[in-house]
């Protein structure tokens, strides 16, 4: 299923409230067949302050660009490349991106049919791509990924996390990530290749989770405080991203302290050498057998 | 909270939390003292800062601690105390480790919070770590109840604020231009709690807006509180409706955002004697079951009452009533 660019995007982004959202979100809609009436929802998006960051075009453009570069791809291949370059582009302080609305009209007004495009494999989009969680939503998923992944300025870490589907769709969902040197040390083991399948991924972040309840990872791998001026900075001056090949570069913190990530990437992968995989056991059993 | 089951020894007794002190800074760097005296219902509300566009609050976080926790003898060593303000919908964490007071029972310290790394609610808790069995910053005591930072909220009214935006219907989304005639219309499923009151209806939100014994008043205040009630039921299934499940056993969460914080005061009403966590599972098994939701109907329209202050309300306009039938008889 594929649908067309919009003939009307408008000229910023805005807040589309849930309820006009979901009115919009109908059978017809999420298997492509209808396009939404843009031109009306328009009239119903909550404006933002009109500065330059909020400016459709720039993330527009952004999209066509990926839908280009992937059009030989699996559209999953899309979130690692898009992922920083999404953050970079749209700047917004974390309480601007944690609202609902901005990225229900960025998804309905400004480019339903990328949403289409990377979540309408099977004949039918999911509606949380359009309308939904954080860690679902086709263009919030990806911007808090950046955010929660990158190191300071660096979105290598984040790039990685987003080439593994299985890590993307499970770490964002963890509250124990919020902690940045737990992010960064999961970042380190998907990197090492310590955890690569579905399983793996998913044992790995079922025990840096449960042992969250007994060990205090702030105050074992502590880390410093946020950089208010270098983000406030970031988002004030306007995105200039560098070429296709080159990730651009993120607001100027500090990075997660060294010692604290290494402290827990080592933790982490001895609590995952203990944890159960699916199936991981049974490739161990065979030479048991042999051996009898 | 869910309970959570340790394998070393942890300390017991009553660790309490609270707010001692707030301030804000503004754009200009001064600092505004907010008066937090009346945090009642374990919530500090920042709105009430005159600063505008106030850019950082610190919060005074005070906790007390059974005497035991940094008593000679114990299993433990290493104690601190460690304050943490959290938010779901911005993925915020913010910590600081308090310093002891000289008998070690009461432990203070100042959590700073940018005011762009907040949406609405941000959750304080704390806990108190040590070092158990060789193994460092092992948990060992975390507070009852946790305490609420509303960024938004002027007043410390814990769950009772929702946002009333005037919309002309008949100029408004697809589905309300059909409904010229409604007074209102709630959205419980969006990113606050809000009331859309139609400005084609005449003297609406002018009555709303009314306060004090005058007829206008009292029917204002009896609408509020009416509103509110259909809010909070309306949450109450919306938010149960969509309710995510623990990926390892199935059994439902509590959503991060608004909806979870007033799922969670009304869960109290509906099931009193049970744990929040329990409450959740059995309303959902009801929801989703062959039977019992029914039944639970009544309690949820007790417990959104409750929220709403419907009771108060209705007292208040009452007397008031009466009040305007003495003058009038006079």
């Amino acid at each position: 299923m594929t649908f067309e660019k919009p003939s009307y995007i408008p000229e910023f982004i805005g807040l589309l409230d849930a309820e006009t959202a979901t009115e919009q979100l109908t059978e017809g809609l999420l298997t492509g067949v209808e396009k939404p009436r843009s031109l009306a929802l328009d009239e119903l998006v909550q404006p933002l302050p009109h500065e330059e960051r909020f400016r459709a075009r720039p993330v527009r453009a952004l999209l066509d660009r990926v839908m280009h570069l992937c059009r030989n791809e699996k559209p999953t291949a899309a979130d690692e490349w898009l992922a920083p370059r999404l953050h970079a582009t749209l700047r917004l302080t974390r309480a601007e991106a944690a609202d609902p609305e901005l990225w229900s009209c960025l998804a309905l007004l400004v480019a339903p049919d990328y949403v289409v495009w990377r979540h309408g494999r099977s004949g039918k989009v999911d509606a949380v791509r359009f309308q939904g969680p954080h860690y679902k939503q086709a263009f919030a998923r990806l911007w808090w990924a950046a955010e929660m992944f990158r190191d300071g300025d660096d979105y290598r870490p984040a790039a990685r996390i987003c080439r593994n589907q299985d890590m993307l769709n499970t770490a964002l969902r963890l509250d124990v990530v919020d902690h940045r040197p737990v992010a960064q040390a999961v970042a380190v083991l998907l990197e090492r290749g310590v955890v690569t399948t579905g399983r793996e991924v998913n044992a790995l972040c079922t025990v840096v989770n449960a042992a969250a309840m007994t060990l205090a990872y702030d105050v074992i791998a502590p880390d410093i405080e946020r950089d208010q001026v270098a983000v406030a900075d970031w988002i004030r001056y306007e995105a200039v991203l560098p070429g296709d090949l080159v990730l651009p570069t993120g607001p100027a913190e500090s990075r997660a302290p060294q010692e604290s990530v290494d402290t827990l990437t080592e933790l982490f992968a001895d609590l995952f050498k203990d944890a159960p995989v699916r199936d991981r056991e049974q490739v161990d059993e065979p030479e048991e057998v042999t051996s009898r | 909270m869910a309970r959570v089951i340790r394998p070393y020894p942890t300390l017991k007794g009553t660790v309490a939390l609270r707010v001692q002190a707030a301030s804000v800074k503004g754009p200009d760097g001064d600092w505004e003292h907010l008066d937090v005296a009346a945090s009642a219902d374990r919530t500090t509300a920042l709105g009430s800062a005159d600063t505008l566009g106030w850019t950082t609050a610190r919060l005074r976080v005070s906790v007390t601690v059974p005497a035991k926790a940094t008593a000679a003898g114990e299993p433990w060593s290493d104690v601190n105390v460690l304050a943490i303000l959290t938010e779901g919908a911005t993925n915020l964490r913010a910590t600081v480790l308090l310093r002891p007071t000289d008998d070690g029972t009461e432990w203070i310290g100042d959590l700073d919070v940018l005011r762009a790394d907040v949406f609405h609610r941000a959750n304080l808790t704390v806990q108190m770590v040590g070092t158990v069995g060789g193994v460092p910053g092992r948990v060992l005591a975390e507070p009852t109840e946790d305490w609420v930072i509303d960024v938004r909220a002027a007043r410390p009214e814990h769950g009772q604020t929702f946002t009333v935006r005037e919309t002309a219907f008949s100029r408004s989304s697809l589905w309300l231009r059909n409904m010229p005639d409604l007074p209102w219309s709630i959205n419980a499923a969006g990113s606050r709690p809000e009331v859309r009151l139609n400005t084609d209806m005449e003297r609406l939100t002018e009555l709303l807006d009314a306060q004090g014994d005058g007829p206008a008043g009292i029917v204002g205040s009896l609408l509020l509180a009416q509103l509110g009630e259909a809010m909070w039921t309306a949450t109450f299934h919306a938010a149960l409706g969509d309710l995510e499940s623990d990926e390892e056993d199935g059994s439902p969460l509590f959503p991060a955002d608004w909806r979870g914080e007033a799922l969670r005061d009304m869960l109290r009403t509906v099931l009193p004697d049970l744990t929040p966590g329990e409450a959740l599972r059995e309303v959902h098994r009801r929801r989703t079951g062959d039977h019992g939701w029914g039944e639970l109907q009544s309690r949820i329209q007790a417990a959104a009452q409750e929220r709403a202050g419907l009771a108060k309300a209705v007292r208040e306009a009452v007397r008031a009533l009466e009040k305007l039938e003495r003058e009038e008889s006079e």
